[in-house]
Protein backbone atom coordinates (compact mmCIF):
# COMPACT_ATOMS: atom_id res chain seq x y z
CA UNK A 1 0.00 0.00 0.00
CA UNK A 2 1.47 3.21 -0.66
CA UNK A 3 -0.12 6.21 0.53
CA UNK A 4 0.07 10.04 -1.25
CA UNK A 5 -1.15 12.83 0.01
CA UNK A 6 -1.87 15.97 -2.05
CA UNK A 7 -1.97 19.58 -0.51
CA UNK A 8 -1.24 22.94 -1.51
CA UNK A 9 -2.48 26.37 -0.39
CA UNK A 10 -6.41 27.19 -1.60
CA UNK A 11 -7.21 27.17 -4.95
CA UNK A 12 -4.34 25.93 -6.73
CA UNK A 13 -5.67 22.67 -8.44
CA UNK A 14 -5.71 20.14 -5.65
CA UNK A 15 -8.87 18.91 -5.77
CA UNK A 16 -8.44 18.82 -9.54
CA UNK A 17 -5.01 17.41 -9.30
CA UNK A 18 -6.48 14.73 -6.74
CA UNK A 19 -8.66 13.89 -9.66
CA UNK A 20 -6.60 13.79 -12.55
CA UNK A 21 -4.03 11.65 -10.59
CA UNK A 22 -6.40 8.97 -9.81
CA UNK A 23 -7.96 8.72 -12.92
CA UNK A 24 -3.94 8.21 -14.22
CA UNK A 25 -3.78 5.36 -11.67
CA UNK A 26 -7.29 4.02 -12.56
CA UNK A 27 -5.79 3.68 -16.08
CA UNK A 28 -2.95 1.70 -15.29
CA UNK A 29 -5.35 -0.93 -14.03
CA UNK A 30 -5.50 -0.11 -10.13
CA UNK A 31 -8.43 0.60 -8.07
CA UNK A 32 -7.45 3.58 -5.51
CA UNK A 33 -8.77 4.38 -2.41
CA UNK A 34 -9.49 8.02 -2.59
CA UNK A 35 -9.67 10.15 0.86
CA UNK A 36 -11.76 13.27 0.58
CA UNK A 37 -10.09 14.48 3.38
CA UNK A 38 -10.85 18.60 3.01
CA UNK A 39 -13.23 19.12 5.78
CA UNK A 40 -14.57 22.71 4.61
CA UNK A 41 -14.76 21.80 1.18
CA UNK A 42 -15.05 18.22 0.02
CA UNK A 43 -14.47 19.76 -3.31
CA UNK A 44 -13.46 15.99 -4.50
CA UNK A 45 -16.85 14.38 -3.35
CA UNK A 46 -18.68 16.69 -5.91
CA UNK A 47 -15.91 16.55 -8.55
CA UNK A 48 -16.91 12.41 -8.46
CA UNK A 49 -19.99 13.93 -8.89
CA UNK A 50 -21.33 12.14 -5.36
CA UNK A 51 -22.75 13.22 -2.42
CA UNK A 52 -22.67 11.19 0.89
CA UNK A 53 -23.84 12.07 4.65
CA UNK A 54 -21.91 8.99 5.81
CA UNK A 55 -18.22 10.31 6.77
CA UNK A 56 -15.84 9.46 9.09
CA UNK A 57 -17.00 12.66 11.58
CA UNK A 58 -20.19 11.11 12.10
CA UNK A 59 -18.43 7.55 12.74
CA UNK A 60 -16.56 9.35 15.31
CA UNK A 61 -19.58 11.55 16.56
CA UNK A 62 -21.32 8.14 17.23
CA UNK A 63 -18.13 6.93 18.97
CA UNK A 64 -18.37 9.42 20.97
CA UNK A 65 -21.69 9.20 21.98
CA UNK A 66 -21.31 5.59 23.01
CA UNK A 67 -18.21 6.31 25.09
CA UNK A 68 -20.22 8.94 26.71
CA UNK A 69 -23.68 7.22 26.88
CA UNK A 70 -23.28 3.95 25.68
CA UNK A 71 -23.11 0.81 28.34
CA UNK A 72 -20.16 -2.18 28.13
CA UNK A 73 -22.06 -4.74 25.84
CA UNK A 74 -22.51 -1.43 23.18
CA UNK A 75 -18.88 -0.46 23.64
CA UNK A 76 -17.41 -3.93 23.44
CA UNK A 77 -19.74 -4.00 20.05
CA UNK A 78 -18.31 -1.10 18.72
CA UNK A 79 -14.89 -2.18 19.57
CA UNK A 80 -15.96 -5.63 17.79
CA UNK A 81 -17.74 -3.52 14.48
CA UNK A 82 -15.86 -0.56 13.95
CA UNK A 83 -13.72 -1.65 11.41
CA UNK A 84 -16.47 -2.89 9.24
CA UNK A 85 -18.46 0.61 10.34
CA UNK A 86 -16.15 2.87 8.64
CA UNK A 87 -15.54 -0.29 5.71
CA UNK A 88 -18.96 0.62 5.26
CA UNK A 89 -18.67 4.35 5.19
CA UNK A 90 -16.34 4.16 1.90
CA UNK A 91 -17.75 4.84 -1.53
CA UNK A 92 -17.56 1.77 -3.73
CA UNK A 93 -17.70 2.04 -7.38
CA UNK A 94 -15.80 0.00 -10.44
CA UNK A 95 -12.42 2.00 -10.47
CA UNK A 96 -12.38 3.29 -7.05
CA UNK A 97 -13.51 3.72 -3.79
CA UNK A 98 -14.27 7.28 -1.39
CA UNK A 99 -14.08 7.37 1.72
CA UNK A 100 -15.18 11.37 2.77
CA UNK A 101 -13.38 12.37 6.29
CA UNK A 102 -16.28 15.02 6.85
CA UNK A 103 -15.78 18.42 9.20
CA UNK A 104 -14.52 17.51 12.18
CA UNK A 105 -16.87 18.91 14.93
CA UNK A 106 -16.95 17.61 18.76
CA UNK A 107 -17.92 18.16 22.72
CA UNK A 108 -14.73 19.01 24.10
CA UNK A 109 -11.77 16.90 22.77
CA UNK A 110 -11.30 13.66 22.30
CA UNK A 111 -7.95 12.75 20.91
CA UNK A 112 -8.26 8.81 21.12
CA UNK A 113 -11.44 8.92 19.11
CA UNK A 114 -8.75 10.16 16.21
CA UNK A 115 -6.75 7.70 17.01
CA UNK A 116 -8.97 4.81 16.82
CA UNK A 117 -10.60 5.99 13.44
CA UNK A 118 -6.69 6.26 11.97
CA UNK A 119 -5.98 2.89 13.58
CA UNK A 120 -9.26 1.83 11.28
CA UNK A 121 -8.42 3.81 8.58
CA UNK A 122 -4.65 3.13 8.28
CA UNK A 123 -6.02 -0.98 8.69
CA UNK A 124 -8.67 -0.26 5.86
CA UNK A 125 -5.74 1.40 3.61
CA UNK A 126 -3.98 -2.21 3.56
CA UNK A 127 -6.28 -3.32 1.05
CA UNK A 128 -5.38 -0.86 -1.56
CA UNK A 129 -2.44 -0.91 -3.66
CA UNK A 130 -2.66 3.50 -3.87
CA UNK A 131 -4.43 5.89 -1.36
CA UNK A 132 -4.69 9.70 -2.51
CA UNK A 133 -5.82 11.50 0.11
CA UNK A 134 -6.64 15.19 -1.08
CA UNK A 135 -6.09 17.43 2.06
CA UNK A 136 -6.92 20.97 3.34
CA UNK A 137 -4.07 22.94 2.56
CA UNK A 138 -1.62 21.35 5.47
CA UNK A 139 -1.37 17.93 7.07
CA UNK A 140 -2.38 19.14 10.53
CA UNK A 141 -5.03 17.47 10.19
CA UNK A 142 -3.91 14.25 8.32
CA UNK A 143 -1.87 13.50 11.05
CA UNK A 144 -4.86 14.06 13.86
CA UNK A 145 -7.12 12.03 12.21
CA UNK A 146 -6.41 9.78 9.03
CA UNK A 147 -2.94 8.77 8.84
CA UNK A 148 0.37 8.99 10.57
CA UNK A 149 2.29 8.39 7.70
CA UNK A 150 2.38 8.96 3.85
CA UNK A 151 4.71 7.33 1.09
CA UNK A 152 4.59 10.69 -0.86
CA UNK A 153 3.93 14.18 0.16
CA UNK A 154 2.70 16.17 -3.03
CA UNK A 155 2.82 19.91 -3.15
CA UNK A 156 0.37 21.70 -5.56
CA UNK A 157 1.68 24.88 -6.50
CA UNK A 158 0.89 27.90 -8.87
CA UNK A 159 3.09 30.32 -10.06
CA UNK A 160 2.86 32.61 -7.68
CA UNK A 161 4.80 33.97 -5.10
CA UNK A 162 2.39 33.36 -2.32
CA UNK A 163 1.71 30.12 -3.22
CA UNK A 164 5.39 29.00 -3.61
CA UNK A 165 5.67 30.37 0.20
CA UNK A 166 2.75 28.51 1.38
CA UNK A 167 4.56 25.35 -0.18
CA UNK A 168 7.91 26.04 1.95
CA UNK A 169 5.44 26.69 4.93
CA UNK A 170 3.83 23.29 4.33
CA UNK A 171 7.23 21.30 3.96
CA UNK A 172 8.09 23.11 7.04
CA UNK A 173 4.53 21.95 8.81
CA UNK A 174 4.33 18.92 7.12
CA UNK A 175 8.30 18.10 8.58
CA UNK A 176 7.07 18.44 12.18
CA UNK A 177 3.87 17.32 12.12
CA UNK A 178 4.11 13.96 10.50
CA UNK A 179 6.43 11.08 8.36
CA UNK A 180 6.39 11.24 4.84
CA UNK A 181 8.78 9.49 2.48
CA UNK A 182 9.66 11.73 -0.33
CA UNK A 183 7.77 14.85 -1.37
CA UNK A 184 7.57 17.07 -4.59
CA UNK A 185 6.08 20.44 -5.98
CA UNK A 186 4.10 20.29 -9.12
CA UNK A 187 3.60 23.90 -10.70
CA UNK A 188 0.23 23.74 -12.18
CA UNK A 189 -1.41 26.17 -14.73
CA UNK A 190 2.41 27.28 -15.87
CA UNK A 191 3.24 29.84 -18.44
CA UNK A 192 6.03 28.95 -20.44
CA UNK A 193 6.89 32.85 -20.14
CA UNK A 194 7.88 32.10 -16.55
CA UNK A 195 8.97 28.89 -16.42
CA UNK A 196 12.50 30.17 -15.77
CA UNK A 197 11.77 32.31 -13.32
CA UNK A 198 9.79 30.04 -11.32
CA UNK A 199 12.15 27.10 -11.80
CA UNK A 200 14.70 29.34 -10.08
CA UNK A 201 12.52 30.84 -7.32
CA UNK A 202 11.94 26.41 -6.62
CA UNK A 203 15.89 26.03 -6.42
CA UNK A 204 16.01 29.17 -3.99
CA UNK A 205 13.50 28.12 -1.98
CA UNK A 206 14.92 24.82 -1.62
CA UNK A 207 11.84 22.99 -3.23
CA UNK A 208 11.92 19.94 -5.25
CA UNK A 209 10.24 20.22 -8.34
CA UNK A 210 8.85 16.89 -9.31
CA UNK A 211 7.03 18.48 -12.66
CA UNK A 212 4.92 21.54 -14.28
CA UNK A 213 1.05 21.15 -15.64
CA UNK A 214 0.58 23.66 -18.89
CA UNK A 215 -2.29 26.18 -18.67
CA UNK A 216 -5.07 24.82 -20.23
CA UNK A 217 -8.25 25.96 -21.13
CA UNK A 218 -9.82 22.82 -21.17
CA UNK A 219 -10.51 22.53 -17.70
CA UNK A 220 -11.41 26.37 -17.67
CA UNK A 221 -14.15 25.53 -19.84
CA UNK A 222 -15.34 22.58 -18.00
CA UNK A 223 -15.41 24.24 -14.91
CA UNK A 224 -17.23 27.43 -16.60
CA UNK A 225 -19.70 25.13 -18.10
CA UNK A 226 -20.40 22.83 -15.24
CA UNK A 227 -19.25 19.75 -16.71
CA UNK A 228 -17.26 16.65 -15.21
CA UNK A 229 -13.18 16.43 -15.50
CA UNK A 230 -14.18 12.98 -16.97
CA UNK A 231 -14.86 15.01 -20.04
CA UNK A 232 -11.45 16.48 -20.70
CA UNK A 233 -9.72 15.00 -23.77
CA UNK A 234 -7.24 12.31 -23.32
CA UNK A 235 -5.02 14.25 -25.80
CA UNK A 236 -4.68 17.07 -23.48
CA UNK A 237 -1.50 18.63 -22.30
CA UNK A 238 -2.76 18.74 -18.85
CA UNK A 239 -3.15 14.81 -19.12
CA UNK A 240 0.38 14.01 -20.98
CA UNK A 241 2.00 16.56 -18.26
CA UNK A 242 0.50 14.90 -14.89
CA UNK A 243 0.92 11.59 -16.31
CA UNK A 244 4.54 11.79 -16.98
CA UNK A 245 4.60 12.85 -13.70
CA UNK A 246 2.40 10.02 -11.97
CA UNK A 247 5.01 7.95 -13.44
CA UNK A 248 7.71 9.85 -11.80
CA UNK A 249 5.72 9.47 -8.16
CA UNK A 250 5.23 5.92 -8.34
CA UNK A 251 8.86 5.28 -9.19
CA UNK A 252 9.43 7.29 -6.06
CA UNK A 253 7.17 5.71 -3.81
CA UNK A 254 7.88 1.90 -4.85
CA UNK A 255 11.90 2.78 -4.58
CA UNK A 256 10.87 4.41 -0.66
CA UNK B 1 -1.13 49.25 28.69
CA UNK B 2 -1.59 45.84 30.53
CA UNK B 3 -3.97 43.12 29.46
CA UNK B 4 -6.86 44.38 31.97
CA UNK B 5 -6.44 47.55 30.41
CA UNK B 6 -6.41 46.89 27.04
CA UNK B 7 -9.63 44.53 27.72
CA UNK B 8 -11.46 47.58 29.51
CA UNK B 9 -10.68 50.31 26.42
CA UNK B 10 -12.42 47.56 23.97
CA UNK B 11 -15.10 47.08 26.35
CA UNK B 12 -16.08 50.89 26.80
CA UNK B 13 -15.26 51.49 22.43
CA UNK B 14 -17.53 48.83 22.47
CA UNK B 15 -20.14 49.89 24.77
CA UNK B 16 -20.34 53.94 23.22
CA UNK B 17 -20.61 52.11 19.40
CA UNK B 18 -23.48 49.89 20.50
CA UNK B 19 -25.07 52.01 23.66
CA UNK B 20 -27.19 48.49 23.85
CA UNK B 21 -25.44 47.52 26.72
CA UNK B 22 -26.53 46.11 30.37
CA UNK B 23 -24.74 46.17 33.80
CA UNK B 24 -25.97 43.88 36.67
CA UNK B 25 -23.87 44.70 39.45
CA UNK B 26 -25.02 41.91 41.94
CA UNK B 27 -23.08 43.35 44.95
CA UNK B 28 -25.20 46.31 44.97
CA UNK B 29 -27.99 43.96 45.48
CA UNK B 30 -30.02 44.23 48.37
CA UNK B 31 -29.30 40.88 50.36
CA UNK B 32 -27.56 39.45 47.49
CA UNK B 33 -27.05 35.83 48.09
CA UNK B 34 -25.01 33.23 45.63
CA UNK B 35 -26.72 30.90 46.19
CA UNK B 36 -30.28 31.80 46.27
CA UNK B 37 -28.95 33.74 42.67
CA UNK B 38 -28.61 30.20 41.60
CA UNK B 39 -31.01 28.70 42.93
CA UNK B 40 -33.47 30.73 40.82
CA UNK B 41 -31.85 30.33 37.89
CA UNK B 42 -33.66 28.50 35.29
CA UNK B 43 -31.58 25.25 34.68
CA UNK B 44 -29.19 23.25 36.55
CA UNK B 45 -25.49 23.48 37.27
CA UNK B 46 -22.58 21.36 38.44
CA UNK B 47 -20.98 18.59 38.14
CA UNK B 48 -23.00 15.83 35.70
CA UNK B 49 -25.54 17.87 34.74
CA UNK B 50 -25.37 18.21 31.27
CA UNK B 51 -23.97 15.38 28.82
CA UNK B 52 -22.20 18.14 26.85
CA UNK B 53 -23.38 16.78 23.27
CA UNK B 54 -26.21 18.89 21.39
CA UNK B 55 -27.49 17.27 17.92
CA UNK B 56 -28.17 20.43 15.45
CA UNK B 57 -31.85 19.91 15.35
CA UNK B 58 -31.45 20.50 19.58
CA UNK B 59 -29.82 23.62 19.05
CA UNK B 60 -31.64 26.93 19.39
CA UNK B 61 -28.39 29.60 18.96
CA UNK B 62 -24.48 29.16 18.49
CA UNK B 63 -22.82 31.65 20.57
CA UNK B 64 -19.81 32.26 18.25
CA UNK B 65 -19.54 28.87 15.38
CA UNK B 66 -17.51 27.45 12.53
CA UNK B 67 -17.87 30.96 10.31
CA UNK B 68 -18.86 32.86 13.58
CA UNK B 69 -16.03 34.42 15.52
CA UNK B 70 -15.76 32.77 19.31
CA UNK B 71 -13.59 34.82 22.03
CA UNK B 72 -13.41 33.44 25.56
CA UNK B 73 -10.86 33.76 27.91
CA UNK B 74 -9.63 34.23 32.04
CA UNK B 75 -7.96 37.09 32.73
CA UNK B 76 -6.59 36.43 36.46
CA UNK B 77 -4.92 39.26 38.33
CA UNK B 78 -3.11 39.74 41.42
CA UNK B 79 -5.35 41.96 43.17
CA UNK B 80 -8.91 42.30 43.66
CA UNK B 81 -9.73 46.03 43.81
CA UNK B 82 -9.62 46.26 39.99
CA UNK B 83 -12.43 43.86 39.51
CA UNK B 84 -16.02 44.57 40.11
CA UNK B 85 -16.68 41.83 41.93
CA UNK B 86 -20.09 39.91 40.86
CA UNK B 87 -20.68 42.42 37.77
CA UNK B 88 -22.26 40.83 34.86
CA UNK B 89 -21.77 43.26 31.49
CA UNK B 90 -23.36 42.11 28.18
CA UNK B 91 -22.85 44.20 25.17
CA UNK B 92 -25.21 43.54 22.44
CA UNK B 93 -28.71 42.06 22.51
CA UNK B 94 -29.70 39.39 25.10
CA UNK B 95 -29.97 35.69 24.32
CA UNK B 96 -33.79 36.05 23.36
CA UNK B 97 -33.13 39.33 21.68
CA UNK B 98 -31.10 37.46 19.16
CA UNK B 99 -32.81 36.29 15.80
CA UNK B 100 -30.16 34.57 14.01
CA UNK B 101 -29.42 30.96 14.80
CA UNK B 102 -25.52 32.09 14.85
CA UNK B 103 -23.95 35.15 16.46
CA UNK B 104 -19.78 36.77 17.11
CA UNK B 105 -19.47 36.36 20.86
CA UNK B 106 -17.03 36.79 23.30
CA UNK B 107 -16.75 36.08 27.12
CA UNK B 108 -14.60 37.12 29.43
CA UNK B 109 -14.12 36.02 32.79
CA UNK B 110 -11.91 38.70 34.91
CA UNK B 111 -10.96 37.58 38.68
CA UNK B 112 -8.91 38.84 41.28
CA UNK B 113 -7.13 37.17 44.19
CA UNK B 114 -3.87 37.74 46.08
CA UNK B 115 -3.65 34.33 46.55
CA UNK B 116 -3.67 33.06 42.42
CA UNK B 117 -0.49 31.08 42.16
CA UNK B 118 0.60 29.48 39.28
CA UNK B 119 -0.39 25.98 39.82
CA UNK B 120 -3.99 26.73 39.41
CA UNK B 121 -4.27 29.22 36.56
CA UNK B 122 -4.21 25.72 34.50
CA UNK B 123 -7.88 25.06 36.03
CA UNK B 124 -8.67 28.32 36.17
CA UNK B 125 -8.53 28.27 32.33
CA UNK B 126 -10.32 25.37 31.99
CA UNK B 127 -13.43 26.33 33.54
CA UNK B 128 -14.39 28.73 31.08
CA UNK B 129 -14.01 26.30 28.37
CA UNK B 130 -16.17 23.66 29.75
CA UNK B 131 -19.41 24.01 29.99
CA UNK B 132 -20.44 20.00 30.68
CA UNK B 133 -21.53 21.86 33.94
CA UNK B 134 -24.35 24.08 32.88
CA UNK B 135 -27.74 21.86 32.08
CA UNK B 136 -28.44 22.89 28.12
CA UNK B 137 -25.37 24.69 27.37
CA UNK B 138 -22.62 22.72 25.00
CA UNK B 139 -19.13 23.37 23.94
CA UNK B 140 -18.55 22.25 20.45
CA UNK B 141 -15.21 22.47 19.06
CA UNK B 142 -13.49 21.76 15.77
CA UNK B 143 -9.80 22.48 15.16
CA UNK B 144 -8.45 24.97 16.50
CA UNK B 145 -11.72 27.08 16.66
CA UNK B 146 -15.17 26.66 19.57
CA UNK B 147 -18.12 28.28 20.66
CA UNK B 148 -21.22 27.89 22.49
CA UNK B 149 -24.60 26.20 21.58
CA UNK B 150 -27.33 26.69 23.59
CA UNK B 151 -30.19 23.97 23.27
CA UNK B 152 -33.69 24.68 22.18
CA UNK B 153 -35.00 23.31 25.66
CA UNK B 154 -32.25 26.30 27.29
CA UNK B 155 -34.13 28.60 25.32
CA UNK B 156 -37.52 28.00 25.97
CA UNK B 157 -36.75 28.47 29.88
CA UNK B 158 -36.01 32.07 28.86
CA UNK B 159 -32.13 32.21 29.61
CA UNK B 160 -30.74 35.15 29.74
CA UNK B 161 -27.03 36.37 29.71
CA UNK B 162 -27.38 37.33 33.12
CA UNK B 163 -28.37 33.72 34.10
CA UNK B 164 -25.08 32.52 32.16
CA UNK B 165 -23.08 34.91 34.15
CA UNK B 166 -24.53 33.93 37.49
CA UNK B 167 -23.61 30.21 36.60
CA UNK B 168 -20.27 30.81 35.13
CA UNK B 169 -19.56 32.51 38.73
CA UNK B 170 -21.10 30.13 41.07
CA UNK B 171 -18.96 27.60 38.84
CA UNK B 172 -16.09 29.33 39.85
CA UNK B 173 -16.77 30.12 43.34
CA UNK B 174 -17.74 26.42 44.09
CA UNK B 175 -13.94 25.75 42.75
CA UNK B 176 -11.98 28.16 43.72
CA UNK B 177 -13.52 29.88 46.62
CA UNK B 178 -10.70 30.29 48.82
CA UNK B 179 -8.58 31.81 46.13
CA UNK B 180 -10.84 34.44 44.14
CA UNK B 181 -11.64 37.39 45.89
CA UNK B 182 -13.21 38.99 43.39
CA UNK B 183 -14.95 38.25 39.75
CA UNK B 184 -16.56 39.48 36.64
CA UNK B 185 -18.24 38.35 33.82
CA UNK B 186 -18.17 40.49 30.24
CA UNK B 187 -20.12 39.20 27.27
CA UNK B 188 -19.85 40.90 23.83
CA UNK B 189 -22.13 39.61 21.20
CA UNK B 190 -22.25 40.79 17.35
CA UNK B 191 -19.47 43.60 17.50
CA UNK B 192 -17.10 41.99 15.02
CA UNK B 193 -14.45 44.69 15.62
CA UNK B 194 -14.32 44.05 19.45
CA UNK B 195 -14.24 40.11 19.40
CA UNK B 196 -11.23 40.60 16.70
CA UNK B 197 -9.81 42.95 19.24
CA UNK B 198 -9.78 40.80 21.94
CA UNK B 199 -8.60 37.97 19.65
CA UNK B 200 -5.98 39.56 18.61
CA UNK B 201 -5.49 39.79 22.58
CA UNK B 202 -5.68 36.10 23.26
CA UNK B 203 -1.90 35.13 22.66
CA UNK B 204 -0.90 37.60 24.88
CA UNK B 205 -3.07 36.42 27.71
CA UNK B 206 -2.17 32.73 26.79
CA UNK B 207 1.12 33.41 27.09
CA UNK B 208 0.77 33.99 30.80
CA UNK B 209 -0.68 30.57 31.58
CA UNK B 210 1.54 28.96 28.74
CA UNK B 211 4.92 30.88 31.38
CA UNK B 212 3.43 29.24 33.92
CA UNK B 213 3.22 25.53 32.22
CA UNK B 214 6.19 25.78 29.57
CA UNK B 215 7.11 22.11 30.79
CA UNK B 216 4.10 20.76 31.68
CA UNK B 217 2.21 21.67 28.74
CA UNK B 218 5.52 20.82 26.39
CA UNK B 219 4.95 17.24 28.11
CA UNK B 220 1.31 16.84 27.52
CA UNK B 221 1.77 17.77 23.78
CA UNK B 222 4.18 15.26 22.86
CA UNK B 223 2.35 12.66 24.74
CA UNK B 224 -1.32 13.34 22.78
CA UNK B 225 -1.90 13.96 19.16
CA UNK B 226 -4.81 15.83 19.14
CA UNK B 227 -5.92 18.35 22.17
CA UNK B 228 -6.87 21.86 21.45
CA UNK B 229 -6.57 22.23 25.25
CA UNK B 230 -3.29 23.15 26.33
CA UNK B 231 -4.16 22.43 29.86
CA UNK B 232 -3.11 19.00 31.02
CA UNK B 233 -5.36 15.88 31.36
CA UNK B 234 -5.49 15.11 34.56
CA UNK B 235 -7.35 18.48 35.09
CA UNK B 236 -10.00 17.60 31.83
CA UNK B 237 -13.74 17.32 32.65
CA UNK B 238 -13.69 14.78 29.30
CA UNK B 239 -10.59 12.90 30.69
CA UNK B 240 -13.03 9.98 31.65
CA UNK B 241 -14.75 9.71 28.07
CA UNK B 242 -11.24 10.11 26.79
CA UNK B 243 -10.33 7.24 29.05
CA UNK B 244 -13.56 5.11 27.53
CA UNK B 245 -12.26 5.45 23.84
CA UNK B 246 -8.79 4.15 24.81
CA UNK B 247 -10.99 1.25 26.71
CA UNK B 248 -12.22 0.80 23.32
CA UNK B 249 -8.78 1.24 21.34
CA UNK B 250 -7.84 -1.71 23.52
CA UNK B 251 -10.49 -3.94 22.94
CA UNK B 252 -10.26 -3.70 19.08
CA UNK B 253 -6.40 -4.06 19.82
CA UNK B 254 -7.38 -7.57 21.68
CA UNK B 255 -9.44 -8.49 19.26
CA UNK B 256 -6.82 -8.28 16.01
CA UNK B 257 -4.50 -9.70 18.42
CA UNK B 258 -6.55 -12.82 18.76
CA UNK B 259 -7.17 -12.92 15.00
CA UNK B 260 -3.72 -12.83 14.20
CA UNK B 261 -2.73 -15.54 16.67
CA UNK B 262 -5.51 -17.47 15.20
CA UNK B 263 -3.80 -16.80 12.08
CA UNK B 264 -6.86 -15.53 10.36
CA UNK B 265 -6.30 -12.84 8.28
CA UNK B 266 -7.41 -9.75 9.81
CA UNK B 267 -9.31 -8.45 7.13
CA UNK B 268 -11.76 -10.41 8.85
CA UNK B 269 -12.31 -7.32 10.93
CA UNK B 270 -12.68 -4.62 8.22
Amino acid sequence: MKILAVVGKGGVGKTTMTYLIAQDIINRGFHPLLIDADPTMSHLMRLLGIKTENTIENIRQGVIRIATMGDKSEKINLAQNIDEVVSDCIIKSVDYSLMVIGQPQSAGCFCPSNTLLRNVIENISDEYEYVIIDCEAGMEQIHRSVVRSIDFLLIISDSSLRSLETAVKIKKAAKKYTKFKDYGVIVNRLRQTHKKAILEMLKKKDLNLIGTIREVSEITNLELEGKSLSDLPTSSDCISDLSQIVDKIIKLMNNS
Amino acid sequence: MNELDEIRTIIEESKLKYKNYQVWDLASTENFNLEQAVSELPFNIGKGVWKGILLNDDVKLNLGGKHALTSANVLCINSSDVIHNFRISLIGPDVLEISKKTVDFAMMVLIGGKKIEKSVLNKLKRTIYLSNEIDGLSLRSISRKFWYQISNILYDKQVSFKHIGIAFIALYLQEFEDIIESIEVVFIIDDEDAILKLIDLEPKIKKIYSEAFKDKIWKYAKQRDDCDFDWECAVCDYQSICNEIRNIIKLRENKITKLKDKNEDISGCR
